[in-house]
């Protein structure tokens, strides 16, 4: 080993100036099976016709023109919106207690947490479509206990699918969520009550505000992987229930009209990055004067 | 201007407004009433009673893990003791929360919410109590004025440097007008030459508001010169409360003389302890008399004899009762020269002495003889088992 002072010439670095080399690998990964695909994916919604003969905008007029995609595109974002706010209604609760238990607690609500991404997606859904069919656990709990005279009708609707689908996306919002409200300073929550706030002014005006780079952090998450969460949209959402994956993939695979298929996913695409750049730039602007 | 008609209204109940300087207007006593806390099976405070006057200036200064923090945090309501009583005025405060108690607070790393300028921290307790909209602002006004921070009032906390930020968090604390004003380490994060001149300036204001303050430090150097009384902890106990003096010059422990400046620990057996005072047959050689608060030490006790650096003297003259030694080191730091001398016992002993411009310094090796200023300069303890 030399010790380089200010006056002696620092011996040469083997990659001095080449450290960007060591990402190429993954770079060349990328390229290949993802921007590539891509932009396969560009050229083949250009075609005009499903037989793929010539090029021109047709599947896309195709896909505006109809109020039936509209629909479909329409309540699939919608589907993210409803599941984002519900987990992050239930989500923070849980990130709170998180940061105010113990150890031993700690541990336990952790593992509660990220329980669904240890499962596989498959068995995970079945067990909620075993929970929410008609003799499931729900049902039958409901009609020992009085509470209803025939089995609900849960399961294929979008409400158990909403209801499976925060269960499985809890982690990505609440592990976000916890890794910024563990950083909240606590002086800062007791400073603010020994000035007079109450624990919901404290709230409001603390917590809420500090933690909001973690709830669009957390939202990021769960919108784009809820509205593309195809088995579990398919399984507990059921045949009834078209949301944009599904019609994907059934343009796809039981209709081969690629072209279509790959229009819809272009615009399927371009709506949950709107989506998605929209909730960063609110991310971005929160986090400007929090982290210095 | 604004900072003068701040002070003025803070006066004004007063009854004769007085000059500035006068101290104890708007202040309150605390009393700490055997407090003892427990954190699952560790005691972080144990027994402690303090009684500090209305307008007073008061530290705890102990190293750290020794409870002074936890007591802060008592007496702010943070937290709940598990034994004692708090009592602010004439009221005993153990179920108000920290909002009903009439404190401000001014935290170790500030605690500035860092997603509000400089202007909507100062008001966040006026806003919290529902003060109406317009007295906020005046009084927003008034306080960034007493900090010297009308400019910045614009900013976020992190476009302040680290005193700006310390005048924020002082502005925000004095701003809801309370009776205690509570400071964590206020000046562990600032660097030296910004200390002393914050110190300064909290000094002042704490004076001119005559607000009932208690600091918790580390740093001796800060209590010493801060505060009216210090209140010296270790291992959750309270060792001495006293004036700086007092604690200075009579420490009431071993822990205290050593803590508190520095001493050196000179081992030896008690010949005689009556009246407060003692003589002491030192291992290195001497008897030498000295102060001391046990009573229960008697003749042949072993004991310590702590005596300061500053209150040694290098004899020029042979004499009875001198310690010998041998200089080991001579460190000229320029006011004054550290010898470090090597006793008969194998003991170790700092000497402060004046330094003298020309003269040559001791050399390491020349034997030399040692003696205290005063009796008063030594303090005897009971040697620890």
């Amino acid at each position: 080993m030399v010790a380089s002072t200010a006056d002696t010439v620092a011996p040469a670095k083997p990659l001095a100036g080449l450290e960007w080399t060591l990402a190429l690998p993954l770079t060349a990964f990328f390229a290949v099976f993802f921007v590539t695909p891509l932009l396969l994916l560009v050229v083949v919604s250009l075609f005009a016709d499903s037989e793929m003969t010539r090029f021109g905008l047709d599947q896309y007029a195709k896909f505006f023109g109809d109020a039936f995609n509209w629909k479909v595109l329409g309540s699939t974002l919608f589907l993210g919106v409803k599941v984002t706010v519900l987990t992050l209604l239930f989500g923070y609760p849980l990130a709170w207690l998180y940061t105010r238990s113990g150890p031993r607690m700690q541990s336990a609500l952790i593992l509660v947490v990220i329980l669904p991404l240890l499962t596989s997606v498959v068995v995970r859904t079945f067990a909620w479509v075993v929970i929410l069919g008609r003799d499931g656990i729900v049902n039958n709990l409901l009609l020992t206990l009085g509470l209803a005279e025939t089995p609900l009708r849960l399961l294929y609707t979008e409400n158990g699918l909403v209801a499976a689908l925060v269960q499985v996306q809890m982690p990505l919002m609440v592990l976000p969520l916890i890794t910024t409200l563990t950083r909240l300073d606590p002086n800062l929550l007791d400073a603010s009550s020994a000035l007079g706030a109450g624990p919901w002014r404290t709230f409001f005006k603390v917590t809420l505000p500090l933690s909001l780079p973690g709830i669009v952090a957390g939202c990021l998450l769960t919108y784009a992987a809820s509205v593309t969460a195809f088995i579990t949209q398919s399984l507990v959402g059921g045949g009834q229930l078209l949301f944009m994956p599904q019609y994907i993939y059934q343009q796809t695979i039981t209709l081969h009209n690629w072209p279509f298929a790959a229009a819809i996913s272009m615009v399927f695409m371009v709506s949950v990055l709107g989506v998605v750049m929209l909730l960063n730039l609110l991310g971005r602007a929160s986090k400007g004067y929090i982290h210095a | 201007m604004a900072a003068l008609q701040f002070a003025r209204s803070q006066h004004r109940k007063a009854p004769p407004p007085s000059t500035e300087t006068s101290a104890t207007p708007g202040g309150v006593a605390v009393t700490l009433d055997g407090i003892t806390h427990r954190f699952g099976t560790s005691t972080a405070v144990n027994d402690v009673t303090l009684e500090i006057k209305a307008g007073e200036m008061v530290a705890l200064l102990g190293p750290s893990g020794c409870g002074k923090t936890t007591l802060l945090r008592i007496l702010a309501g943070f937290q709940t003791q598990t034994l004692g009583r708090v009592v602010i005025g004439d009221r005993v405060v153990d179920s108000l929360p920290p909002a009903g108690r009439g404190i401000g607070i001014v935290f170790q790393n500030y605690a500035l919410f860092p997603h509000m300028t400089v202007a909507q921290n100062v008001a966040y307790g006026l806003e919290a109590r529902g003060t109406p909209r317009d007295a906020v602002r005046a009084r927003v006004e008034a306080m960034l004025d007493l900090v010297k921070l009308d400019a910045m009032r614009d900013r976020f906390p992190k476009q302040l440097s680290g005193g700006q930020q310390q005048r924020v968090a002082l502005a925000r604390a004095l701003a809801i007008q309370p009776s205690i004003l509570l400071l964590d380490e206020p000046f562990a994060a600032l660097d030296k030459n910004l200390r002393l001149d914050m110190q300064i300036e909290i000094k002042q204001l704490q004076r001119r508001f005559g607000i009932t303050t208690i600091m918790v430090t580390h740093d001796q150097e800060e209590a010493l010169s801060m505060a009216d009384r210090i209140a010296v902890l270790s291992r959750g106990r309270l060792e001495q409360f006293g004036t700086p003096e007092e604690v200075y010059d009579r420490p009431a422990s071993l822990f205290v003389n050593s803590f508190v400046g520095s001493a050196n620990q000179l081992k030896g057996r008690i010949m005689r302890n009556a009246a407060g005072t003692a003589e002491v047959a030192l291992d290195a050689g001497a008897v030498l008399s000295a102060g001391t608060f046990d009573t229960a030490l008697s003749a042949g006790d072993p004991a310590v004899l702590c005596v300061r650096p500053e209150n040694l003297r290098l004899a020029a003259e042979p004499a009875p009762q001198q310690i010998p030694g041998t200089v080991e080191l001579a460190l000229p730091l320029g006011p004054v020269v550290v010898y470090e001398v090597r006793t008969a016992d194998g003991g170790q002993v700092k000497v402060t002495e004046p330094r003298v411009a020309g003269a040559p310094l001791r050399a390491a090796g020349t034997p030399v003889r040692l003696h205290p200023v005063s009796p008063q300069a030594c303090r005897v303890f009971a040697q620890p088992a």
